[in-house]
């Protein structure tokens, strides 16, 4: 008996693992896309008729002449900083408001949070120009203050808090402030940390929309050492139009850190149920 | 406020521990996220406040090309000469050239270009006056209505002078529109590197304060295109 | 914690909070249970009324202070949210009463713009384009996600490695995505028209090119709901789990009984979000459909509208219209969500 519900469980990981390969082939495609046409030629990489897949032969003069003639030390550095200045920025504010918009009673709350809903039902392409305009007009243009800007607060990030804070249990609140806890207390070391995965959710999405926003930084940053990749990336492509080798090769060794950052932070989702011995 | 984090008695707790390096670390492990935020906020206030100061003027006055790859930075050929055209002495400020904006909107996928949205938005904030660029790109960003009709109040005196070199937009109900001057000429005597098809326009942006300093810009175009 | 740092009688219920702030929800639920014997046994030895009037005294000046911290609170966000979205907000509705003409100049028009659009048959079938491709990524998008944030939620060989892929798109470069889906699609040589022995006009055949679209709009957001569904799987109890005593055919059950109920809430989320971005679908229509395409006309979206209108034609009225039209479907559609809510989602 024990041995037919070890093969079923046996069956019932492999089937988990077939549907999770399928997906991660699907997922991976333009991965690897970019990968291989880093090695291309120009003609292998825009050739439709028939398409190359392989290169014929595997050149890294693309990796080379990307690697010398950009400044990536300086790149990496403006792009994490933009990234830490975000994260850090859309974390503080969001889980303050989000508390506060989860758990506090007041008047007025209600109709606050609609305009932070409100804010989310506008297409971002309308907010460029006011804000530019904005920068422009303190004369903050070419800071590492302009690039974060329009970052500083996340409507997104409220909402994804609020909902994390009240999915969370009640008792230890009420507990904390029966004891005599005053509502920042509270806060800080009781329900702060249990939002924590959330945060870090926050944290993420916060970094990769940081990484790949190339309107705004291109708007507001002109000068060449300011810039964060994206935008680099972008001058590249619009310098060197179509040399898609090249591109992908830039992109390539820009995304890296990228996935480190990831990988690093996505071991925050390890606690909870995938410790109760693995049901589901 | 005074109760809102230390408490009288937690002052006294404190007051009463024995050695300065116990009364450090009791206040680092109970009160550190405090002191980190006030930190950060400090910090914040202060990157501010030294960023504001140490800010560099408005130029007064800003120049884009569009699809230029030369030199223009203050010691360009280009920069130069117009300074020394205009006097040191008449310019207030720095005059700007950026030439980080590549698009060619003859593609209409382009118009979705990031650097489009950027000229946009600087002729739009009156961050750049002029706007320097090959015919197909004058035409598409007359269309977004974002440049001046030169027939205009404004600019009527660098209309009036070069009459002969405006080139016209037409919009969808037939009217011809003046939104750009024929500088061909007076661009590859700048030093910079001729388009393709040798042409080179000026537009206005519509939203200038004032187009003083771009009226003589356009001059020393012209002044540039006669020399040979 | 060691003697000499013992902290004052008040301080006892944070340093147990402090304590319990790394370990999982089941440990701080316990940790709460003893706070509040540990408050009742000593505070509270007179009688049952006393002991109510206490509470109540404490809850009072707890509901005054609500109000001073609320606002503290949401301060920062909200001078943000002002000043940076809702000042343009306003002015692009203002802008939608006015005809701003091209070069520069502007006049009050009154509901001009309002009648044209609601006249306009491009507006009407870019709506129902939008909606079209908010019906397939929506449901899709969340289902799947929902489905790998669970598998790659246990402890299992290789998650890191499939949490990696499965994060993958959101950082590769757009021009890698815009080529391989132009490949995979393209009629004459494109992969999946080579597997299927079949010659299928994926993006250009104005009956299907809609469906392609929505399809890697699926592919290219599953990564960012995975993540969000597994950070709201780290908040469930896993005694919750314990307790239902699930043997292991039964994981279907489980899923639907205890881990859906407690996700709503990270559901919920996901769903509103995810159904304001469906409807505000921009990049990819302009990503794989050209001009010359016949297609574009029944797959262009609302936005792409919008934007072809603001900045494109130098009619920024009318295109503050429709972003206007945009704004109250959105808004329509979050309130019935809202009142839906109460129905589905489960809080504590």
């Amino acid at each position: 008996m024990t041995r037919g519900v070890q093969f079923k469980r046996r069956m019932q990981r492999l089937l988990i693992h077939l549907i999770l390969i399928i997906f991660s082939i699907i997922m991976i495609v333009p991965f690897v896309w970019m990968t291989l046409t880093a090695f291309k030629t120009v003609t292998e990489a825009t050739s439709v008729s028939p398409f190359v897949i392989f290169p014929s032969q595997w050149r890294t003069d693309a990796f080379t002449t990307v690697w010398n003639n950009m400044n990536f030390l300086v790149l990496y550095k403006n792009t994490l900083l933009l990234i830490f200045f975000r994260v850090v920025c859309a974390c503080l504010t969001a889980t303050l408001a989000g508390y506060a918009f989860a758990r506090l009673k007041f008047k007025g709350r209600d109709f606050m949070f609609s305009l932070i809903l409100f804010q989310m039902m506008i297409p971002s392409q309308i907010f460029i120009i006011p804000q530019f305009l904005m920068i422009s007009k303190m004369g903050m243009t070419n800071t590492m203050f302009a690039l974060v800007f329009p970052g500083i607060v996340t409507a997104f990030g409220t909402f994804l808090l609020k909902q994390a804070y009240m999915g969370l249990p009640g008792d230890l609140e009420e507990a904390a402030r029966l004891d005599g806890c005053n509502i920042p207390k509270t806060f800080v070391f009781v329900m702060a940390p249990l939002a924590r995965s959330s945060m870090v959710a926050l944290g993420i999405f916060t970094a990769v929309f940081a990484f790949k926003d190339l309107m705004w930084p291109l708007v507001v940053n002109s000068s060449a050492n300011k810039m964060p990749l994206s935008a680099a990336l972008a001058t590249m492509q619009g310098q060197y139009q179509s040399n898609y080798p090249q591109l992908m090769a830039a992109s390539l060794i820009s995304c890296i850190p990228m996935i480190v950052i990831y990988l690093i932070f996505q071991k925050q989702f390890v606690e909870g149920i995938a410790t109760s011995g693995g049901k589901l | 406020m005074k109760n809102l984090i230390l408490s009288e008695e937690e002052k006294n707790k404190i007051k009463e521990m024995d050695s300065t390096r116990k009364k450090m670390e009791y206040i680092w492990d109970y009160y550190k996220i405090w002191i980190i935020g006030a930190v950060v906020l400090v910090g914040l206030i202060a990157y501010f406040t030294v960023v504001l100061v140490t800010r560099e003027d408005k130029p007064v006055m800003e120049v884009v090309l569009v699809n230029n790859y030369d030199d223009v930075s203050e010691d360009s050929e280009l920069a130069k000469g117009f300074v020394t055209y205009v006097g040191e002495e008449n310019l207030p400020g720095k005059v700007a050239f950026d030439n980080n904006a590549f698009f060619n909107l003859a593609n209409n996928s382009d118009y979705k270009n990031s650097y489009y949205m950027k000229v946009l938005a600087y002729l739009e904030a009156d961050t750049a006056q002029v706007l320097v660029c090959q015919y197909d790109n004058l035409m598409g960003i007359a269309k977004s209505g974002r440049l001046i009709d030169l027939s205009d109040e404004k600019v009527k005196t660098i209309y009036d002078k070069y009459k002969d070199k405006v080139v016209y937009y037409e919009d969808d109900e037939g009217v011809k529109v003046p939104v750009g001057i024929d500088i061909s000429d007076g661009y590859a005597n700048a030093g910079l590197s001729e388009y393709t098809d040798g042409k080179a326009y000026i537009g206005l942006s519509a939203y200038a304060a004032g187009y003083e300093y771009a009226e003589k810009f356009v001059d020393y175009m012209m002044e540039l295109g006669k020399q040979k | 914690m060691s003697d000499n740092k013992k902290k004052p009688d008040t301080k006892a219920v944070e340093v147990k909070a402090a304590e319990a702030k790394d370990v999982q929800t089941k440990k701080v639920e316990e940790k709460a249970a003893e706070i509040i014997q540990a408050t009742e046994t000593q505070t509270v030895k007179p009688a049952a009324a006393e002991d109510k009037e206490f509470k109540k005294k404490k809850s009072t000046t707890w509901e005054r202070n609500q109000r001073k911290w609320g606002w503290a609170f949401i301060l920062p966000t909200m001078i943000g949210i002002i000043v940076l979205n809702l000042w343009p907000i306003v002015q692009t509705i203002y802008q939608s009463f006015c005809k701003v003409g091209s070069f520069g100049d502007s006049s009050f028009a009154g509901f001009a713009n309002y009648k044209k659009m609601f006249a306009d048959p491009e507006v009407w079938q870019s709506l129902l384009n939008t909606f079209k491709y908010a019906i397939i990524e929506v449901p899709f998008s969340i289902a799947i996600a929902l489905i790998l944030a669970v598998f790659l939620n246990r402890k299992m060989h290789g998650r890191t490695i499939y949490r990696a892929i499965f994060f993958l798109p959101m950082v590769v470069a757009p021009a890698a995505v815009a080529m391989v889906w132009r490949w995979l699609y393209n009629s004459q040589f494109g992969l999946l028209n080579h597997i299927l022995g079949a010659k299928i006009e994926w993006i250009s055949n104005p009956k299907i090119a809609w469906i392609s679209v929505a399809i890697i709009g699926v592919w290219s957001i599953i990564g960012y709901n995975m993540v969000l569904f597994l950070a709201g799987l780290q908040e469930i109890p896993k005694d919750y789990y314990e307790a239902a005593d699930i043997d292991g055919a039964s994981g279907v059950r489980a899923f639907f009984k205890i881990t859906l109920p407690l996700l709503s809430p990270t559901v919920f989320f996901v769903l509103v979000t995810r159904v304001i971005g469906a409807l505000q679908v921009f990049d990819l229509v302009y990503m794989v459909m050209d001009i010359s395409n016949p297609a574009l006309k029944k797959t262009e979206s609302i936005v792409y509208l919008f934007y072809q209108y603001s900045f494109q034609n130098g009619n920024k009225g009318y295109g503050s219209a429709i972003v206007v039209l945009l704004l109250a479907v959105i808004m329509v559609l979050t309130v019935f969500q809202m009142i839906g809510q109460k129905k589905w989602v489960h809080y504590n």
